[in-house]
């Protein structure tokens, strides 16, 4: 592990992979420093970047892109009480009154270095899973295989915003769309209606930049000019309060784990985990009074394990191929354009790969807080871009980047086809994450689902003689079942009260 | 965002906004979802046996992904039909400036076709522009500025640094 690690430092030695590393941390805190736009989309548009690039270069830039994208969200939710994720809106319920009361300084220092260290925790947790969890996974059949993928297809359904149905509605739209193109097994056409460009599949970044960013691009529209929001000037940034971070080590440490652990469960997310880090540290905090009216310890909280999460999600995807969050199946698509095939295998054929995100974690938390503490004025500013601007360059880069892709108009015309259908599926409010989670993972389950009933010589008991496909197909019916049953539940609730 | 739960709670078809009542919407989506399925569900009936009799075939895996969708379609819709006829206070999605969104769709549609046909950098200065006009901004500075910096920017990051061969 230690040699491995070291092969991981030393891609640092390669200037190109700083560059990148800077790069994709401007690029993610002014992703995330403007709301609407998170880190998936924000990934969804760096891929076209990383076109030709070297993998190791490119995989650093992204990983600095997602973690920044998350800090970054912090700011603008402290100065101007607009978050610029959803992950920190609850940053924003202690942060804004501490800034009204002239301690924006204080609470974005609080903040920003909370993520870092929530980052370093976080990864140390990361490699000491990651491995073992791949190991594990190379025991692994084709039926195992086919039962985790649904597994986490039906966490990412289940727990997506909207209602769990819509969910499993996304997943069956997403592994439709996966089954376009020439059958991986037998070589025959499917649902390309004689269009030889279909054969190869639906182009992968294509349908990213559309569905993430073109239909963002429509909602830009639905919004019109926006108002200004004025930003509140911010004293004694650079000046760390560094007794008042000592006395919040228990809450930043706690809360980096708890956000470590929620992450890695797919579908769950920084948002999920910033919002129980909060609950949980008010239940055990000495003032909880405080919370919701400046309090420092819920600041620290939410951010530690918002932050955490982006290493959480990354343990999933590493080890078992399957991302935990939707900019993680976003990135798997960036993976996939550099001929990388996330999954337990990585760790043995290209240790380099993972090993190097583990590092560019850790080396990109000092950068990342410098570059969050120095520029906090800007990033705040950033939120005030009119949105006009931002619609145009977002659509400007996806047509340049959907084209540069094959360099044909074919993925031009996908991402199109792909946002329209983007922008109707969420006004219905169907998840757009369980698609791309299912797109990605379609290939790799109808491979090992038809590989198992081969290898079973067409005997359907494959899929429950297993004690372990057992377990993983009972994990993927409670995942499905328990959110749906709560929101019932909930809904019920709610009538009541009417 | 979209959806709403106000008091304001009444169809409107105006310039300014659409709004009707979510499970509405959601039956209506639920059709033309249904639709694409049954489509599918016949398209992946006509593709050929597996010769491999042990083997489910190229149809096999996409026949039960399509009954699979629309059973979880059919559920939908139901669940929109109990909330339709439900206590349950209504939720409401609105699409607020409809007319310039259509706009912005068909720009969209329209720099699709003509992005090759005049080239990337001249359709992504003209595209950008009329974006920007569709999201309402009429400061002639912004109008000029950002798709000129947005054109400088491709140029130097595609062409340049990764020497993309754009039309």
């Amino acid at each position: 592990m230690f040699e491995n690690l070291a092969i991981g430092f030393a891609a640092f030695g390669d200037p190109m992979v700083w560059v990148a590393l800077v790069f994709g941390a401007f690029a993610g805190y002014l992703i995330g420093a403007i709301p609407g736009l998170g880190p998936s989309l924000g990934v969804a548009l760096l891929i076209p970047f990383t076109y030709g690039m070297d993998p190791v270069v490119s995989i650093v830039g992204l990983v600095a892109l997602y973690a920044a994208a998350e800090y970054g969200g912090a700011i603008t939710a402290v100065l101007i009480n607009s978050p610029g994720t959803a992950a920190a809106v609850a940053t924003a319920w202690d942060g804004y009154p501490l800034t009204q009361q002239g301690r924006a300084g204080e609470a974005l220092s609080v903040s920003i270095i909370s993520s870092g260290i929530g980052i370093f925790v976080s990864t140390a947790l990361l490699i000491l899973t990651a491995v073992p969890l791949s190991e594990f996974a190379l025991r692994f059949g084709p039926g195992e295989y086919f039962a985790l993928a649904l597994v986490g297809l039906s966490l990412v359904a289940g727990l997506s915003d909207g209602s769990p149905l819509k969910g499993a509605v996304s997943m069956g739209i997403g592994l439709s769309l996966a089954t376009i193109g020439l059958d991986a097994q037998t070589g025959v056409p499917r649902f390309t209606g004689g269009n030889p460009e279909f054969f190869e599949g639906l182009p992968l970044v294509p349908v990213l930049l559309g569905l993430y960013a073109l239909s963002e691009v429509l909602f830009m529209i639905e919004d019109g000019p926006t108002e200004k929001k004025k930003s509140t000037p911010v004293a004694g940034i650079i000046a760390l309060p560094v007794k008042t971070l000592l006395g919040l080590k228990t809450v930043i440490l706690r809360s980096s784990v708890l956000g470590y652990v929620i992450g890695i469960i797919p579908g769950a997310g920084a948002s999920i985990a910033s919002f129980v880090s909060y609950a949980f540290s008010r239940r055990l905090s000495k003032t909880p009074e405080r919370f919701g009216k400046g309090s420092l310890e819920g600041v620290a909280s939410s951010e530690a394990a918002n932050n955490s999460a982006v290493a959480g999600a990354l343990a999933p995807l590493l080890a078992l191929g399957i991302p935990g969050s939707p900019t993680t199946a976003v990135m798997i698509g960036a993976l996939m354009v550099q001929g990388i095939q996330p999954g337990p295998l990585l760790f043995t054929r290209s240790p380099e790969i993972p090993y190097t995100v583990f590092a560019s974690l850790w080396v990109g938390v000092p950068i990342m807080v410098l570059i969050g503490l120095a520029g906090a004025r800007i990033w705040a500013r950033v939120a005030n871009i009119p949105r006009a601007a931002i619609a145009a360059i977002v659509a400007g880069i996806c047509f340049v980047g959907a084209y540069s892709s094959e360099t044909t108009m074919f993925p031009v015309h996908v991402m199109v086809a792909c946002g329209l259908m983007g922008y109707v599926l969420r006004k219905l409010q169907f998840p757009l994450a369980p698609i791309i989670l299912a797109m990605v993972l379609g290939e790799m389950m109808e491979t090992n689902f038809r590989r198992a009933l081969i290898s079973a010589k067409g005997d359907w008991a494959i899929f429950y003689t297993s004690p372990l496909t057992m377990l993983l197909f009972t994990v993927a019916v409670l995942a499905f079942v328990l959110p749906g049953l709560a929101a019932l539940r909930a809904r019920k609730a709610r009538a009541r009260e009417v | 965002m979209s959806e709403e739960t106000s008091s304001r709670r009444r169809w409107e078809f105006g310039l300014h906004i659409l709004r009707a009542p979510l499970p509405v919407i959601e039956l209506a989506g639920c059709v033309g979802l249904f639709a694409i399925f049954v489509r599918y569900f016949q398209a992946a009936r006509m593709l050929p046996q597996p010769l491999n009799q042990i083997d489910i075939g190229a149809g096999g895996f996409p026949l039960l992904l399509a009954a699979s969708t629309l059973i979880a379609i059919a559920a939908v819709a139901v669940a929109a039909l109990i909330r339709a006829f439900g206590t349950m206070p209504e939720s409401w999605v609105s699409v607020r400036r409809p007319v310039w969104v259509a706009i912005a769709a068909v720009l969209l549609v329209a720099q699709s076709i003509y992005f090759e046909k005049i080239g990337a950098l001249p359709s992504v200065v003209i595209f950008s522009l009329a974006t920007m006009l569709a999201c309402g901004e009429r400061r002639i500075s912004q109008l000029i500025g950002v798709p000129l910096a947005l054109v400088a920017f491709i140029w130097a990051a595609f062409i340049l640094a990764l020497s993309v061969n754009l039309p």
